[in-house]
């Protein structure tokens, strides 16, 4: 018997989880793109740049409510969100906290005057709002490229999530396995291609392909109408997670006394050998070895040699190192060579219940007092300065629609995120040493706790929730730069008479190859997922909030004051994410005194934008008379 | 071509204030209870946490107050203000914001019901 036979799974489901699993994502995808096809042939007869990029402006209670808090709820939600909660802790309850009110802040801040303005102004994109607020087609260019530049970041992030889950979600299917086999073949030898894991260039070309094609076919109203089958799907599969999961660990009182007494994992590296008949080369990441002093190690990587230090995780609670001592690969033993005990919380028991939270790198805890104000300002703010959402604002029907729709997604919110936190924060007590594969605990604790309830067929419908929550968000994200190119910088600058054919051919191409772009670029994909949302949307957040606010708002702003703001948003996020980088030697935001770059700038926005339009004489008459007058 | 500064009539005074219209006021008063409705949430959150939730026990974390099964700072602190904050909000847009016309769009675009 070699080893390979005691190695427990190293992720991803059962073959009947994972058959099911197949089964369900088969039924989704079938769905989708009979909307897609529905959608299509609605567009027939209307206005195709209208129909296409706003879905003409009719949108009702159910399909404005759930396409807005299904792209909020994007990858980040069911990926990284996650596994910043199984990482640190309670204190993500906080983190997280503004989401109470986004809801009011994003809807009550913009939707009204959103879609009054963007009727006014007969605008279809959030660059063309701005330019005819202002007259002034510096202000839509310069809006344009920090859409897309942006936006860009965003769908790769998104695109990696969608890939990842994938790849989990298929682990073990007989045809998947043996596609991964034929591709690790052929992909040998190309340049770029060849650098990225068979698996993940397999999920990705699939997730992509699938989404591309419907946005592209589709367009805005498929995009909405499969959002609101996919906020359903994500808030059903949520709740059903909360259950079985709360089911698995004996309740939150019993969570809460395991968390109570659980210390932090630590890093390191160990020399492994293995005795009888097994053999390193059998050896995996993520394989469970006992250690020479007792306790229990975790393959961070893969052994190739007895004499080289090979990275592992080291449990440090007693029950955990319990917990796994059954799944030990038997045989192999590991001998710790170094020990890198986290930054904060290390030995301290209980510090994943409590604030700041234990953190690997950052001596202060994961959530200082000023960040985790910052985080509430960020989440309202910057989600309310996202153009994806300014967009679906210009998107609703009447105001009647909006009011029942903000009740709606408050609603929404709140069956998502703090249930997520207790999930989460059970799923450190089910599921110990998971660090090293954070961004996988949703798929991998839906695996668990279906299987544990016998139901492994769930695994399917709830691993769909975050696929939902990516899909969703893809499709936003791809319609929004290929509007940019299409209506603001084809139609608006290069062909202003262009006819509706025209129009439709090129919309349909530029969604192709904005998505083929991406898929391009994410094929060996960066690794910081979380903080590459956490800076595109702060990005977004930082170059269009203040100017947007301002612009629906204040009638003496002027459009160099838009121009020079967005400029300014921009400028600040970049620089602090450059210090950031010089900072830590990878990419990463720099907190200021501990404030998040998002909040320095949007105050230097409004500084720059208030103090430009002061400095000016005021608008034309006509203009503020049509935007601001009876 | 257009210049940065395009919309700036150098000639004119300004005439903003006088001439707003009903639906930009209403819409103006209700982005002002939105702010003020976030500073107290903000502030409520805040505090509470900033107070509680870096408190350790004098007998360790095992006796850390409870509240439903999750440490007390988290039900106070987070729970209660998110569930008034949702109270909150369907006071705001089904009682205090009001229903405004929106002007025909600029385009012809017909509207359908999705």
């Amino acid at each position: 018997m070699t080893l390979s036979h005691f190695s427990s799974p190293l992720l991803g489901f059962s073959q009947a989880a994972g058959n099911s699993a197949l089964i369900t994502f088969a039924i989704y995808i079938f769905f989708v793109f009979v909307i897609a096809g529905m959608a299509n042939r609605l567009q027939k007869g209307k206005s195709f740049v209208g129909e296409y990029f706003l879905g003409s402006r009719g949108l009702g209670l159910w399909a404005f409510a759930l396409t807005y808090a299904a792209t909020a709820a994007s990858g980040g939600s069911f990926m990284g969100f996650p596994a910043l909660i199984y990482t640190h802790g309670w204190s993500l309850a906080w983190w997280i906290s503004g989401y109470m009110i986004v809801p009011l802040v994003a809807l009550g801040l913009f939707a009204k005057r959103i879609n009054q303005v963007g009727r006014i102004a007969g605008a279809i994109t959030v660059p063309e709002l701005l330019r005819r607020r202002f007259g002034n087609s510096y202000v839509g260019n310069a809006a344009t490229l920090l859409v897309v530049f942006f936006m860009f970041f965003y769908l790769l992030a998104q695109f990696k999530a969608g890939a990842e889950i994938m790849a989990t979600l298929l682990d073990g299917v007989p045809i998947y396995e043996a596609a991964t086999g034929w591709i690790a073949q052929a992909k040998e030898g190309i340049p770029w291609v060849g650098q990225s894991s068979a698996d993940y260039l397999l999920c990705l070309v699939i997730f992509a392909v699938a989404v591309i094609i419907y946005t592209a076919y589709g367009g805005f109203r498929a995009v909405v109408w499969t959002d609101v089958m996919q906020g359903l799907v994500m808030a059903v599969g949520v709740v059903i997670l909360l259950v079985l999961t709360l089911s698995q660990v004996g309740g939150l009182k019993n969570a809460t006394a395991k968390l109570a007494e659980m210390t932090p994992p630590e890093f390191g590296t160990a020399l492994v050998e293995v005795s009888g008949d097994g053999s390193i080369a059998d050896l995996r990441r993520g394989d469970w070895i006992a250690t020479s002093d007792g306790g229990m190690a975790r393959l961070n990587a893969t052994v190739t040699d007895s004499k080289e230090p090979v990275e592992i995780l080291l449990l440090t609670t007693p029950f955990e190192i319990e917990s796994v001592k059954e799944q030990a690969i038997p045989g192999a033993v590991a001998t710790i060579s170094e020990r890198e005990p986290y930054a904060h919380g290390a030995g301290d028991k209980g510090g994943y219940l409590r604030a700041p939270g234990p953190a690997r790198t950052q001596s202060m805890g994961f959530l200082p007092v000023a960040l985790a104000m910052s985080f509430f300002v960020f989440w309202n703010f910057s989600g309310a300065g996202q153009p994806s959402y300014m967009v679906r604002q210009m998107a609703f029907r009447d105001t009647r629609v909006l009011r029942r729709s903000i009740v709606m997604v408050s609603v929404f919110f709140s069956m998502i995120y703090f249930p997520l936190v207790i999930v989460f924060t059970s799923a450190r007590v089910l599921l110990p040493g998971m660090e090293i594969y954070a961004d996988r605990i949703m798929p991998e604790i839906a695996a668990h706790v279906t299987d544990l309830a016998g139901v492994p067929w769930l695994a399917g419908l709830l691993v769909a929730a975050p696929f939902a929550a990516v899909m969703s968000s893809v499709d936003s994200f791809l319609l929004l730069v290929a509007s940019g190119v299409v209506r603001d910088v084809y139609q608006e600058s290069i062909n202003p008479d262009a006819s509706e054919e025209r129009m439709r051919k090129l919309s349909h191409a530029v969604t192709l190859i904005v998505g083929f772009l991406a898929v391009l670029v994410v094929l060996n994909p960066p690794p910081y997922l979380q903080t590459l949302i956490v800076f595109a949307s702060g990005g977004l957040g930082a170059s269009f909030l203040m100017p947007m606010v301002l612009a629906l708002y204040w009638p003496r702003m002027t459009g160099a004051g838009a121009f020079f703001g967005m400029l300014t948003g921009a400028f600040t996020i970049l620089s602090l994410y450059f210090v950031g980088y010089l900072e830590r030697g990878a990419f990463g935001e720099y907190n200021l005194f501990g404030i998040h770059p998002i909040v320095w700038s949007i105050v230097a926005t409004g500084v720059v934008i208030v103090s430009v339009s002061l400095a000016q004489r005021p608008p034309d008459k006509a203009l503020v008379e049509k935007y601001f007058g009876k | 071509m257009t210049s940065i500064t395009s919309d700036s009539k150098p000639d004119e005074e300004p005439s903003v204030g006088e001439s707003l219209g009903d639906s930009f006021r209403q819409a103006r008063r209700e982005m002002w209870v939105m702010v003020a409705a976030w500073i107290v949430f903000f502030t409520w959150v805040t505090v509470a946490c900033a107070r509680s939730a870096y408190v350790i026990p004098e007998g360790g974390m095992s006796e850390i107050p409870t509240i439903l099964g999750m440490p007390s700072w988290v039900v106070l602190g987070i729970g209660l203000p998110w569930v008034v904050a949702n109270l909150f909000i369907a006071w705001f847009a089904l009682g205090f914001m009001k229903d405004t016309p929106l002007p025909d769009n600029a385009e012809p675009e017909a509207s359908t019901e999705a």
